[in-house]
C-alpha cells in the first residue's frame, strides 16, 4: 500500500530532543536518588559527584535517543519492502555504546568534579562496565520507536483507505448524477416539457368534464410515452413499427386535445416497418404538424405519416392539412425542432440524411426525412439485398412481408 | 357582489372547456367568450370582460401579441394560463394579475379567482369614485407618489477594514437581514451594516427597491426571472443567479414594481 502521509524526521524535531532530555534527566535523578539512599548511610558522607556521575551517564543517553529514534523509524519505513535493513539493528548497538560512553566521559570531564580518567579502570569501566545494560537500553529505545512507527503506519493506511473510500463514494455519486442528467437530457429532447404539461392539463380538463374514460386513456398513452422516453438511450435505433406505435400514443393525445376534427392516417409499406429509425424521430415532426398545421386551422385537419424504401434510403413523410410552411424571408431554414431532427439523424447515420420541408399544392405542409436504409434484420443481411432474399431465408420477423 | 365576466383564450378546445367548467363552478364567474387564437380574441373588447384567462403560446398570435393589440384602455384583467414557467416575468411586466401553470389544482385556481374578485371590486370602486370626484383621487395619488420619492438615499456609508466608504445605491443588487445587521450585496462585494432592514428600506428609493421577503429587499432592475415553482409560489431570480423566495405577502408589491419596469 502506497503511503502518502509524510511524517517529519524525528531527529529534526526539537520536541523529541526536549522530551528525551527531560525523560533521561528525571530517570537519572531517580536512579541517583536510589543509589544515594542505598549507599549514603554506609559511606557516611554525601557523594555529590556520584549523583552527577549518574545524571551524566543518562544525559549521554538523552543525546543519543533521538538519533536511535530517527534510525529506528527509518528502518521501520523500509520494512517490509527492504526488511534486510532490519539487520542493521545488530551492528548499531556497538556504535551506540561507544557514542554513549564518549558523551558520558565528555560530560564527566567537562564537570571536573567527576574524573573518570582518574578512577581505577575509569575508561574501560565507562565503556564496558554498562555494556549489557546499554545494549538492553538500545533495544528498548529502538523497540519503542519502531512499534510507535508501525502503529502510526497502520493508522495512516487506515485513514488513507477511508479517504479513498470517500473519494470513490463521491465519484460514484457524481457518475450517477451525470447518468441521470444524460437520461433527463434524452427525455427532454424527446418529450417536450410543454407537451407533458399540456397533456396533464388535458387530463385535468377531462376530469373537470367527468370524462373518466378519456382521462384514463390520456394517462395510459402518456404513461407509454414516458416509459419509452425514460428507458431510451441516446441515438437508440428501433424498427419503424415500434416508432409508429409510439407516435400513435402521441396522435391519440393530440386528438383528445384538439377534438374529433383531427384525423390521422398512416401509409407505411410493410417492408419499411422493419427499417431502423432513431427512437422518437417522428415525435417532433408530429408536434410541429399539430402545432403549426392543425392548431392553426382551429384544431381540424388531417395528419398523415408515410414511409417507404427508395433504393438504399428510407423515406418518411409527415403531411398536415394546415397552412403549410411559411418561407421566412430572412431565414429559409425550418424551425429548431426540425434542426434537432436533422442533428439526430446525422448522429445516428453520419451520411445520406436529409430533412426537407415542402408545401402541398392543395395546401398543407410536408416534412420529408431521408436516411440510409438499415433493416432490423440487417444483422445478417447485406444492406443492398432486397425483400425476396429475406423471404427466401424464411425470416420469422413479423415485418418481413412482401414488397408493396 | 355582481357576476364577473370572464373570457378564455386557448388553442386547445378541451383545455378551454375544462377551464370554463372549473371557473363557472365558483358561482360568481360567467364565461362570456372563448377564443382559439390571439387574432380572433381581439374581438373580446366589445364584450367588455372583467378578466381574460390567457394562454401564452398559440398559433398566429400569442398571448402577449393579443394584449399588445388590445391596448391598455379597454383591457380586462389578465390571468395567464400556460405550461411554460419562463414567461412569468414578462407576464407581470405587462401587468398580469396572476400566472397559472398548467396543470393547476383547485386551491391555486381559487387563489387566482380571489385576486380577480379583489381586482374587479377595486376597479368598480375606483370607477364609482372617478364618477363622483375624479379630480381629488388623482391629486391624492400624485401626492402619495411624491411623498414616497421624497428623500431616497443615493449612497450609503459602510465601513470596510475600518475605513469609511460610500456605496452607490445604484450598485446594490439586494439586501438581506442578518440578525440585527443587514448585509448589502453590491457587484463583487458584500457589506455588513449594523441597522435594521426596516430602517434601510425607508431610506431606499421605493421606485427602485422592493421587499420580496421578510428578510430581503432587491433592486427591481436586477430581477431577471420570476420563477413559479409550486402552488402559485415564486422564486425571484436576480441577474447574478441569486434566487430568493417571494413571500405571498410581498407578491402584489413585487409584481406591481415589475409592471413598472421597461
Amino acid at each position: 500500500m502506497h503511503n502518502s502521509r509524510e511524517h517529519p524526521s524525528l531527529v529534526r524535531d526539537g520536541r523529541v530532543w526536549i522530551a528525551s532530555v527531560v525523560f533521561w534527566t528525571v530517570f537519572g535523578v531517580l536512579s541517583a536518588a536510589q543509589i544515594y539512599v542505598r549507599e549514603a548511610p554506609a559511606a557516611g558522607r554525601a557523594p555529590v559527584h556520584s549523583v552527577f556521575n549518574i545524571v551524566y551517564f543518562y544525559w549521554a543517553w538523552a543525546l543519543i535517543t533521538p538519533l536511535i529514534a530517527g534510525l529506528a523509524v527509518r528502518l521501520m519505513n523500509a520494512w517490509p519492502q527492504r526488511r534486510q535493513l532490519m539487520l542493521l539493528h545488530l551492528p548499531i548497538p556497538a556504535a551506540v555504546v561507544l557514542l554513549q560512553s564518549s558523551f558520558y566521559i565528555a560530560f564527566a570531564t567537562l564537570d571536573g568534579r567527576v574524573s573518570i580518567a582518574a578512577m581505577p579502570l575509569g575508561i574501560r569501566r565507562a565503556v564496558l562496565g554498562h555494556l549489557a545494560g546499554n545494549i538492553l537500553t538500545y533495544i528498548a529505545i529502538a523497540s519503542v520507536f519502531s512499534i510507535h512507527r508501525h502503529v502510526q503506519r497502520i493508522r495512516d493506511t487506515e485513514r488513507e483507505r477511508e479517504r479513498e473510500r470517500a473519494r470513490l463514494a463521491l465519484r460514484t455519486s457524481e457518475l450517477t448524477a451525470a447518468l441521470a442528467e444524460a437520461h433527463l437530457d434524452a427525455l427532454r429532447a424527446q418529450l417536450q416539457p410543454h407537451f407533458l404539461f399540456n397533456t396533464l392539463n388535458t387530463v385535468a380538463a377531462l376530469v373537470a368534464k367527468n370524462d373518466t374514460r378519456a382521462a384514463h386513456r390520456a394517462l395510459a398513452r402518456l404513461g407509454d410515452l414516458l416509459r419509452a422516453a425514460l428507458s431510451s438511450t441516446a441515438n437508440q435505433l428501433v424498427p419503424l413499427a415500434e416508432e409508429l406505435a409510439l407516435a400513435r400514443n402521441y396522435t391519440e393525445i393530440a386528438q383528445l386535445r384538439y377534438g374529433d376534427g383531427l384525423r390521422v392516417s398512416e401509409h407505411v409499406s410493410s417492408e419499411a416497418l422493419s427499417a431502423l429509425v432513431p427512437l422518437f424521430i417522428l415525435q417532433p415532426l408530429l408536434e410541429n404538424a399539430v402545432q403549426h398545421g392543425i392548431a392553426a386551422a382551429g384544431g381540424a385537419g388531417t395528419l398523415d405519416v408515410s414511409a417507404r424504401r427508395d433504393a438504399n434510403l428510407l423515406v418518411i413523410q409527415v403531411e398536415d392539412s394546415g397552412p403549410g410552411f411559411m418561407r421566412n424571408p430572412t431565414n429559409g431554414a425550418p424551425g429548431i425542432g426540425l434542426a434537432n431532427v436533422r442533428d439526430r439523424l446525422a448522429h445516428c447515420f453520419d451520411r445520406d440524411v436529409a430533412v426537407e420541408t415542402t408545401n402541398r399544392g392543395e395546401g398543407g405542409g410536408v416534412v420529408t426525412l431521408r436516411m440510409p436504409w438499415k433493416s432490423a434484420m440487417g444483422a445478417w443481411l447485406p444492406e443492398s439485398v432486397g425483400e425476396a432474399n429475406s423471404v427466401a431465408l424464411g425470416s420469422p420477423a413479423p415485418f418481413a412481408g412482401a414488397r408493396e | 357582489m355582481r357576476q364577473i365576466r370572464a373570457a378564455i383564450v386557448d388553442d386547445e378546445p378541451l383545455a378551454r372547456e375544462g377551464l370554463r367548467l372549473r371557473i363557472e363552478a365558483a358561482g360568481d364567474f360567467d364565461v362570456v367568450a372563448e377564443y382559439g387564437d390571439g387574432h380572433a380574441a381581439t374581438a373580446m373588447v366589445s364584450l367588455h370582460p372583467d378578466v381574460v384567462f390567457l394562454d401564452v403560446r398559440m398559433p398566429h398570435a400569442d398571448g402577449f401579441h393579443l394584449l399588445h393589440a388590445v391596448g391598455h384602455v379597454d383591457r380586462p384583467a389578465v390571468v395567464f394560463v400556460t405550461a411554460f414557467a419562463e414567461h412569468a416575468l414578462a407576464a407581470f411586466r405587462v401587468g398580469a394579475l396572476d400566472y397559472l401553470m398548467k396543470p393547476f389544482d383547485d386551491e391555486t385556481l381559487h387563489d387566482s379567482l380571489d385576486r380577480v374578485r379583489q381586482h374587479v371590486a377595486r376597479v368598480d370602486a375606483s370607477n364609482a369614485a372617478t364618477a363622483t370626484d375624479g379630480h381629488l383621487l388623482t391629486h391624492n395619488a400624485a401626492r402619495d407618489r411624491d411623498l414616497a420619492r421624497s428623500l431616497p438615499a443615493t449612497r450609503l456609508a459602510v465601513r470596510v477594514h475600518g475605513h469609511l466608504h460610500y456605496v452607490d445605491t445604484a450598485a446594490i443588487r439586494w439586501v438581506e437581514s442578518v440578525g440585527d445587521h443587514v448585509r448589502i450585496h453590491v457587484d463583487g462585494a458584500r457589506h455588513l451594516l449594523r441597522r435594521t432592514l426596516q430602517s434601510l428600506e425607508q431610506q431606499l428609493d421605493h421606485g427602485r427597491f422592493v421587499r420580496v421577503h421578510r428578510t430581503a429587499i432587491v433592486a427591481t432592475q436586477r430581477i431577471r426571472e420570476l420563477r413559479p415553482y409550486s402552488r402559485g409560489e415564486y422564486l425571484v431570480v436576480l441577474d447574478d443567479g441569486t434566487s430568493l423566495p417571494l413571500s405571498r405577502r410581498c407578491r402584489t408589491r413585487v409584481t406591481g414594481a415589475i409592471e413598472g419596469l421597461r
